[in-house]
C-alpha cells in the first residue's frame, strides 16, 4: 500500500504504557511494550525485555528487518487497515538473523523500533514481525493510539 | 589568590554606581547603602576604602586598573574618564587569575565526563575563549597537568543532565522509560521534575511522578542511571509545595535513601567511636556537618555525635571504616551492623 505523507502542526504526540491485545500480553510478562512516539520524522516503540529463567537456555533479542505497522482510523473490530509503515531502524536490538544475547538472568534491555511517520489522526497499529507469528515473534495487536488518558503532546 | 566572590559582587556595585551618570559623585555612605541593599549585608567603610584601592590595581596585581579618585568638595567618588574614558570593570570580564581558576575548576568538573565531554559545554568553552580573546598554549596543559581529580567511570544517563535542568529551569514535565533495579521491571512514567541531587557519585531526579501507584508521594526520586530516552512534554507543571523544604530535607542525611520504617523518619543522634588511626581523617574532613566532637581520649580516639535521620548509605559508610568505627549508640544501628557484618564475615567462612 502506498504511503501516505503526513505533516503535523503539533511537535507529535506519545502514548505512555499503551493498551493492546497480543497473544503475548499474558504469556511474556518478560517483554513489554512501554511507549510510542508519533512525530513527523517517525514512529517510535519503546520497549524493555528483562532476562528471566529462560536465560538457562540462551535467551536473545533480535528483529525481523520486515516488521511493519499497520494503521486504523478506527478501533472497531472489524476496521480495515488503511496504512502499511515499514522499519527504518532500530535501537539495542539488532536485526535479524543477528542476536542480542543476554549476559545474565537479571539483565534489562531497553530497546526501540523506528518506523515512517503514520499520520496523526491514526486510532489504532498493529506491530508485526511476522505475518501467523509464533508466540515469540513480536506482534501486538489493536495498539490503541487515541486514548486521553495515556497521551501526551510533546513540547 | 583571587578575590573571594562577595568581593566580586562589592566591586560590581561599586562600578555601577561610579558610572550611573544620575549618580554624581557617590559618597562612602552611599555605596555602602547599595552594597547592603543589594547583599543584603552590612559591610564596613574600612572594607569599602580596601575594595576601592584593589579596584585601582593593576591587572598583574588582581585589580582592574581604576580610575578611581576622590572629590574633595562632593566629598564623593568618581571614575576619571579623562585618564580612561568609558572606563568600567565589566570590560574586562574574567581576568587572567579568573581564567586559570576556572581552567582548574573545569579541571575538577572532569570528573563528570558525562555532562563535561557533551558538546554543549565543549561549545560554551570553546565561545568563552573566543570572547576573551585567548589561545589555548600549552601553558594550558601545565595546569591541567597540576590537579589530578577522582576519576569516576562513566554513569550511564548523564547524557540526560542537560535536558532534565532545562526542564527544572523551564518547569516542564518529562516522560521516560524507568528501570527499576529492584523490580527488574520496566515503566512509562511522566514527572515534573523538581530539582537534580547528586548522591555518592550518582545523579537523581526528583519529583512528583504522575504514575498512580506514586499517588501519595510529593516527590520520588529516580536515579538518572536507570532512565532511558526522556521527552519534553507539553501539559500543566504541578509546581512543588515547598522547594525550601524539599532542600531542607536533605540536610540531615547522608545520602537520598530511606530506611523502610516509620520510626526513622526523623534525625537521630548517632555516637560513633573513631578509632586512634581514623580520628584525624574524620576530624579533618566530617562525615556530615552536624558531626560534634564529644570526647577524646588520651589513647587517641575520638567519640562523635551527629544528628541524622538514618539511611541505607549511612549504614555503608560506618561499614566502609571496617574496624576503625563502633556504633556506641543508638542500640538498633548497633544491631544493624552486627548483623551484616556477622553476614559478611560468612561469606568468608
Amino acid at each position: 500500500m502506498a504511503k501516505k505523507k503526513v505533516t503535523y502542526k503539533t511537535n507529535g504526540f506519545i502514548i505512555s504504557n499503551p493498551d493492546f491485545d497480543s497473544i503475548r500480553k499474558h504469556k511474556h510478562l518478560n517483554l513489554q511494550l512501554l511507549r510510542v512516539t508519533v512525530t513527523n520524522a517517525e514512529t517510535k516503540i519503546d520497549f524493555g525485555y528483562q532476562a528471566g529463567v529462560e536465560y538457562d537456555f540462551g535467551e536473545w533479542i533480535k528483529i525481523n528487518p520486515k516488521t511493519f505497522i499497520r494503521t486504523y482510523n478506527s478501533d472497531k473490530s472489524k476496521s480495515e487497515c488503511i496504512g502499511t509503515f515499514f522499519l527504518n531502524n532500530s535501537t539495542n536490538i539488532p536485526y535479524g538473523p543477528e542476536k542480542y544475547h543476554f549476559s545474565s538472568r537479571t539483565e534489562g534491555r531497553f530497546f526501540s523500533l523506528h518506523f515512517d511517520p503514520i499520520p496523526i489522526d491514526t486510532v489504532m497499529i498493529d506491530l508485526i514481525e511476522e505475518i501467523d507469528g509464533k508466540i515469540t515473534d513480536f506482534n501486538f495487536y489493536k495498539i490503541h493510539l487515541a486514548k486521553k488518558e495515556n497521551r501526551s503532546e510533546i513540547y | 589568590m583571587p578575590p573571594p566572590s562577595e568581593a566580586i559582587q562589592r566591586y560590581e556595585i561599586i562600578d555601577r554606581c561610579l558610572t550611573n551618570p544620575y549618580k554624581g559623585f557617590p559618597t562612602i555612605e552611599q555605596l555602602q547603602f547599595n552594597i547592603t541593599r543589594e547583599l543584603g549585608k552590612k559591610v564596613s567603610f574600612e572594607t569599602i576604602q580596601k575594595d576601592i584601592a584593589q579596584m585601582k590595581k593593576p591587572r598583574k596585581e588582581g585589580g582592574y586598573g581604576a580610575p578611581i579618585k576622590f572629590k574633595r568638595s562632593n566629598n564623593g567618588y568618581f571614575y576619571d574618564f579623562n585618564e580612561q574614558p568609558d572606563f568600567t570593570i565589566r570590560q574586562y570580564g574574567l581576568n587572567e587569575k579568573n581564567i586559570e581558576v576556572m581552567e582548574l575548576a573545569a579541571g575538577v568538573l572532569q570528573r563528570f565526563s558525562g555532562i563535561m565531554s557533551s558538546d554543549s559545554y565543549n561549545l560554551a568553552l570553546h565561545n568563552l575563549y573566543a570572547s576573551l580573546n585567548i589561545e589555548k598554549t600549552s601553558k594550558d596543559n601545565k595546569l591541567k597537568n597540576a590537579i589530578l581529580p577522582q576519576e569516576t567511570g562513566h554513569l550511564r544517563g548523564m547524557e540526560h543532565f542537560e535536558i532534565f535542568v532545562d526542564a527544572v529551569k523551564k518547569e516542564i514535565p518529562v516522560s521516560f522509560i524507568h528501570y527499576s533495579y529492584k523490580k527488574k521491571r520496566f515503566k512509562t512514567l511522566i514527572v515534573h521534575p523538581y530539582l537534580l541531587k547528586e548522591s555518592i557519585d550518582r545523579w537523581y531526579v526528583v519529583g512528583y511522578s504522575e504514575d498512580p501507584e506514586h499517588a501519595n508521594e510529593e516527590f520520588r526520586f529516580f536515579g538518572l542511571d536507570r532512565i532511558y530516552d526522556p521527552v519534553l512534554i507539553d501539559r500543566k507543571f504541578k509546581p512543588c509545595k515547598d522547594t525550601n523544604e524539599l532542600r531542607s530535607l536533605f540536610k540531615n542525611k547522608i545520602g537520598i535513601s530511606t530506611i523502610n520504617d516509620k520510626q526513622h523518619k526523623s534525625p537521630e543522634e548517632i555516637m560513633l567511636l573513631v578509632s586512634r588511626e581514623m580520628a584525624n581523617y574524620v576530624k579533618s574532613l566530617p562525615i556530615h556537618p552536624s558531626q560534634v566532637h564529644q570526647d577524646h581520649y588520651s589513647t587517641g580516639e575520638i567519640k562523635i555525635t551527629l544528628q541524622l535521620i538514618p539511611t541505607i548509605e549511612l549504614i555503608t559508610l560506618i561499614l566502609s571504616y571496617g574496624e576503625h568505627m563502633q556504633v556506641i549508640k543508638p542500640e538498633w544501628l548497633k544491631k544493624e551492623i552486627k548483623y551484616k557484618l556477622q553476614k559478611t564475615l560468612g561469606k568468608y567462612l
